[in-house]
């Protein structure tokens, strides 16, 4: 595991934010690295959802703010933090199922400046990254498995060349097998130099690619730190189910 | 008989235009635009001013009535729409739109049905045995090009993609990086535009009328009921059958049962499909 | 400010009724024949958008159909007075029913529409006025309209102008009185529970269904009346008074005049009627008005100016401090000495195999557990286990495809929402929806609103039976409001309360009416650890009292703390149950939640990661 940059891709500094009056997340503080993977972990009801609506926009921070490149991107609205370079894969495999595969990812590159013609261009090079895709494009993205529908999701996600890609769950609902295939895709991708931040549930699937570790619970972080640092099953274990009120440890903090 | 047939036709393309112009708005905002119907009679108006009264070449009548017409309906997407959460509440104002449009119109045009010529011709032809008004063609090739022309673009240009995805998905639309507001709007003022110019091929035939304002809407809202909310396709398919049926009912029943049989159906489609025929339902979800 | 204080200790009818007496006497307070004219149309049009206020304005149905029951009910006195019935109370008995029944056939179509298919539907009924006035035009006279009718009589005498201006202020009055007495009663409540959602209406027992049909037939009635009325005014009525034009005008009244409201009928149509005759440029403009008032009142959405009135009467009353309305408390109570909580006893809910597939994704397999009195049950699992779903499916809002779920000896699978409810099923929902507009202990009472009965005549007649009901309401919703916690706020309105409190107004409302088993859909989600402690103590109280409570959470910390039983959900089965502390060590439970397999003999990350490594290390 390589040592962290200087600057993060993304910091995000103690927001809260909910639904109407009902908050989910009161007080998140976590940072990205560009070509790192920062893993969220928590059971459901913790906030992780909250947290990557918040950073991506789609929920407003009511308090704390999100630099995002250096730059403070808290008011900006959704769309235009995809613009700037940030993008979100939603879970449950959002694509767009009444179109193909293809126009999906036509799609997902909608901010670059590009005619179809030359996204359908680009798309080749999310088809080697996941060829069942290639193979097929023209298929109505409603009719594939929940495995293709996801990479998928993250291929359309990568169509817009993002630098900081926000994960939701990608494994949920998935066979095991394919889990692993999956994470070994999104750990490569770190590779092109993308940030990643991961939020996951099935905390076995994701530990294992990380290079930095946050738990959160009922909507604050409990532990934070490097992988290496946070290795121990049972701390972890109460972190997750609730036992740890302790302020999280932030050992990367200078 | 088959003179019969094109009159329901061009009734029946008539109220299909009228449906184009709901779904356009249904498919991008998810919203009901009462006014859609009365946007086109604005669009005849204006063509009735500006070839009756000042005689203008045909070209820049069109090219005014879809400029004016599509103003007006920017305003409404940001009055009357936008502001407004509730789909209860957003029939109560689009239908406070399309009466003030109506009062509007009768203020400045007068409460009696204006003539508007037809640019193409005003002579009886005979086609497939039947004798029709060269407007009545005109008003069923535009019905079906229009459904064609939008049907493609919607497929093949990267902003008729990203207003299908809206409307599957606003929030994954959001997510790719897609101005929901600023499309949501752009569509709406597009389908005023659409009403305007469409208002040169409608007027000839419906006379320009403020009062029809209301029935065209009811009537449009028939064949979008049976075409299936938000079905391009299906408003061809509905306005055939709402214009045949309003036609041989007037022709063998009498006018005042042409209302009823419309009704009639409008009841028996909401029934048995509440979403159309061309629109699969989804699985409720509480 | 005294002289506010005495004039708001008279109960709030006198105002009203105290206008109504001027407006009586108008005539021989020497008001021109032009004017008296005015007030009886307005009288008329009052009663128009009085029925579409208590439709769409309380019950929340867009049935826009009154120019046709008004259509209906003119004909129909029309038609008995060219026959020599000019009997004024025989016509407005029987237009009023004609009327009632219209708005019940044309409002039939709604049950299964949804909104605006209504609105349009019933928005084509008055295209439909003049076809079918044509095809009849035997009685009716077709386009020419009727004519011919007889002078209108009441028990046998014939009526003098004067007489007939009292009779139709009197019936006006008296229309807006039964409105009156309707809304302001729990059926009032019961049909802004209903505008809020059918969901919610369902789940305390109210069905959706009925409830829908007597607000068209309640919308219709008044414009029966209004038919009646305006048939005997010239004695002529013609086709061109019914179009899209009184429509509009009926909706325009209705929403500027504020739609939940009862006066806000008279002031909404005064304005639409005497505004076109006072000023010649209003008449003109008149449908630019209807059309920005549409606009201008739907998009502010201020509840017209009913809602006006009612603000600025709060305002004067927090002014001269006013008995009861003390600005909004601020939040602690329920400190106080433990309560008793009266005996609750439960049921034994039991799920036997229940299977549920949706088009392909199996949500739900072969599931079975029970919850008994006395004990607090909780069902737990990740994201897309099934819990929703079952808990949706228990309450009847999914059919089960196989398998069975009692309640007792009751079966309930295959029971529509609200006959669960009326069972003895109560749930709480993790986003409250309340209807705006009523009181803390309104909303609580409206959990017995199924339960404990009392008509609409009842009523309105304000009968001794009504009373006792409604004594009955307010006794057990402050003794439920007590044992939560919320009696101080009582009197505020529901929505104004934050979410930690709205939760405890939900509990409330599901306890009030004895159920034999509650559903918790995550009530600790979004609240803070103190708030989530007044819950689980409130739930031990419960389980003591012999309840039955099942519990769907998150929250970990309250599931361990207060559940007897748990049950584990993943991928649509139960993969665990039994206590807290077994559930917590529970291999097959941590391999759900943290996806750590039962294989490993050393349970540490660096294990895992080791594991991992060496497995990616044999693939090249």
């Amino acid at each position: 595991m390589t040592t962290a940059p200087a600057s993060p891709l993304l910091d995000v500094s103690h927001i809260a934010a909910g639904y109407g009056d009902l908050r989910a997340v009161w007080d998140v503080s976590l940072r990205v690295w560009p070509g790192q993977l920062t893993v969220l972990l928590g059971r459901n009801g913790a906030g992780k959802t909250t947290t990557l609506r918040a950073i991506s926009g789609l929920n407003r921070a009511q308090t704390g703010t999100i630099e995002f490149k250096g730059e403070d991107i808290t008011r900006v609205p959704a769309h235009q933090r995809v613009r700037r370079g940030m993008a979100y894969v939603q879970e449950g495999k959002r694509v767009f199922r009444r179109q193909t595969v293809e126009q999906n990812l036509i799609l997902g590159g909608y901010v670059r400046k590009m005619r179809r013609s030359a996204l359908r261009q680009e798309a080749q090079r999310v088809y080697e990254i996941f060829p069942v895709l290639g193979e097929r494009r023209g298929t109505l993205a409603g009719s594939m498995s929940g495995g293709q529908q996801q990479m998928l999701a993250i291929g359309q996600a990568l169509m817009a060349q993002p630098a900081l890609l926000l994960l939701d769950e990608p494994s949920g609902g998935l066979a095991p097998a394919i889990v692993s295939d999956m994470m070994n895709r999104i750990a490569a991708l770190r590779e092109l130099g993308l940030g990643i931040l991961l939020v996951e549930q099935a905390v076995e699937a994701a530990i294992g690619y990380a290079d930095h570790v946050a738990v959160l619970d009922s909507g604050k972080v409990v532990l934070s730190g490097e992988a290496g640092q946070v290795d121990d099953l049972s701390v972890l274990r109460d972190a997750y189910f609730g036992k740890t009120a302790a302020p999280a440890l932030r050992a990367e903090e200078s | 008989m088959m003179t019969l047939i094109w009159t329901g036709l061009a009734s029946g393309a008539v109220y299909a235009l009228v449906a184009i112009g709901y779904n356009i708005v249904f498919i991008s905002s998810q919203t009901f635009n009462f006014a859609q119907a009365q946007l086109l009679m604005v669009g005849a108006f204006i063509a009735y001013s500006g070839l009756v009264t000042f005689h203008l070449p045909v070209l820049v009548v069109a090219l005014a009535a879809a400029a004016a017409v599509l103003v007006l309906a920017g305003l409404e997407e940001r009055v009357a729409v936008r502001p407004v959460s509730q789909p209860d509440v957003q029939l109560v104002t689009t239908l406070g739109a399309a009466t003030l449009l109506e009062g509007a119109s009768q203020l400045i045009w007068g409460n009696q049905p204006l003539s508007v010529p037809f640019s193409a011709g005003s002579g009886v032809v005979t086609l497939l045995g039947g004798r029709l008004f060269p407007v009545q063609l005109a008003l069923v090739i535009t019905a079906i090009v229009l459904v064609v022309v939008l049907t493609y673009l919607s497929r093949h240009l990267k902003l008729g993609l990203a207003l299908l995805g809206m409307a599957e998905d606003r929030e994954a639309a959001i997510l790719r990086g897609v101005n929901a507001r600023r499309l949501a709007l752009g569509a709406f003022a597009f389908s005023g535009a659409l009403a305007g110019l469409l208002g040169l091929v409608v007027a000839p035939y419906t006379f320009a009328f403020a009062t029809l304002g209301s029935s065209l809407a009811l009537y449009g809202f028939v064949v979008l009921a049976i075409g299936g909310f938000g079905s391009m396709g299906g408003t061809l398919v509905g306005g055939l059958v709402v214009g045949l049926v309003e036609t041989l009912v007037t022709r063998y029943l009498g006018s005042q049962y042409a209302d009823l049989f419309v009704f009639a159906a409008l009841v028996v489609i909401l029934f048995v499909r509440p979403a159309g025929l061309f629109v699969r339902a989804r699985e409720r979800v509480v | 400010m005294t002289i506010w204080r005495t004039l708001r200790s008279a109960p709030s009818w006198v105002w009203p009724a105290l206008v109504a007496i001027v407006i009586l006497a108008l005539p021989w307070l020497g008001l021109g024949y032009s004017a008296i004219r005015q007030v009886q149309l307005c009288c008329i049009l009052a009663l128009l958008v009085s029925g579409l206020n208590l439709s769409f304005g309380y019950a929340g149905q867009l049935a826009l159909g009154q120019a046709a029951m008004y259509a209906a009910g003119a004909y129909t006195a029309g038609i008995m007075s060219v026959h020599g019935q000019t009997d004024l109370l025989e016509e407005l008995a029987v237009s009023g029913v004609v009327a009632l029944l219209v708005g019940l056939l044309t409002g039939i179509p709604g049950l299964r529409l949804n909104s605006w298919s209504l609105a349009m539907t019933s928005f084509f009924l008055v295209l439909l006025i003049p076809d079918l006035l044509q095809i009849f035009s035997g009685p009716t006279g077709g386009s020419n309209g009727l004519s011919g009718l007889g002078a209108v009589t009441l028990f046998g005498q014939p009526l003098s102008s004067n007489g007939y201006y009292l009779a139709i202020v009197i019936t006006t009055v008296a229309w807006f009185a039964v409105m009156r007495n309707i809304v302001s009663s729990r059926h009032g409540v019961a049909f802004q529970v209903l505008k809020q959602s059918d969901v919610l209406a369902s789940s305390v027992g109210i069905s959706p269904y009925r409830m829908k049909l007597v607000a068209y037939a309640l919308g219709g009635l008044p414009a029966g009346l209004a038919g009646a009325l305006f048939a005997n005014l010239d004695q002529y009525i013609s086709p061109g008074s019914f179009d899209f034009t009184l429509a509009t005008t009926i909706l325009a009244g209705t929403i500027l005049g504020g739609s939940a409201s009862v006066y806000g009928a008279a002031i909404g149509a005064a304005i639409m009627q005497i505004g076109p005759n006072e000023s010649t440029s209003f008449q003109q403009y008149a449908l630019v008005f209807y059309g920005a008032f549409l606009i201008v009142g739907g998009v502010l959405l201020n509840g017209g100016i009913a809602r006006l009135g009612r603000t600025l009467v709060g305002r004067l009353d927090r002014a001269a401090a006013v008995a009861g309305t003390a600005a909004t408390p601020p939040g602690e109570s329920g400190d106080g000495p433990p309560q008793e909580v009266p005996r609750l006893p439960g049921g034994v809910l039991a799920v036997r195999g229940v299977s549920k597939n949706f088009g392909g994704n199996q949500a739900l397999l072969d599931v079975s557990l029970s919850a008994s009195p006395g004990q607090i049950t909780a069902l737990i699992g990740p994201n897309g286990s099934g819990k929703t779903t079952l808990l949706n499916m228990v309450c009847g809002f999914y059919r089960t495809d196989s398998g069975e779920i009692t309640l007792g000896e009751d079966r309930l699978n295959h029971l529509a929402p609200h006959r669960i409810a009326l069972a003895g099923v109560a749930r709480t929902f993790q986003t409250p929806n309340l209807p705006a507009g009523i009181t803390v202990a309104e909303a609580v009472s409206s959990g017995r609103y199924a339960k404990a009965r009392a008509s609409m005549w009842s009523a309105v007649f304000r009968t001794p039976k009504y009373r006792r009901v409604r004594k009955a309401d307010a006794a057990q919703a402050d003794q439920v409001l007590e044992l939560v916690g919320l009696s101080d706020v009582r009197d505020t309105e529901a929505t104004a309360l934050p979410l930690g409190r709205r939760r405890l107004l939900e509990l409330a409302k599901a306890l009030i009416a004895s159920p034999r088993v509650l559903l918790l859909d995550e009530i600790a989600s979004g609240l803070d650890e103190d708030e989530v402690d007044r819950i689980g103590v409130l739930l031990a109280k419960f389980r003591e009292a012999g309840a039955t409570v099942v519990l769907v959470e998150h929250n970990f910390r309250l599931v361990l703390e207060v559940a007897d039983h748990i049950a584990v959900l993943a991928h649509g089965q139960v993969i665990a149950e039994g206590s807290p502390a077994l559930i917590e060590q529970d291999p097959r439970v941590l391999s759900e939640y943290l996806g750590v397999t039962e294989e490993s003999s050393t349970l540490t990350i660096a294990g895992e990661v080791a594991a991992i490594t060496a497995e990616r290390g044999e693939e090249r």
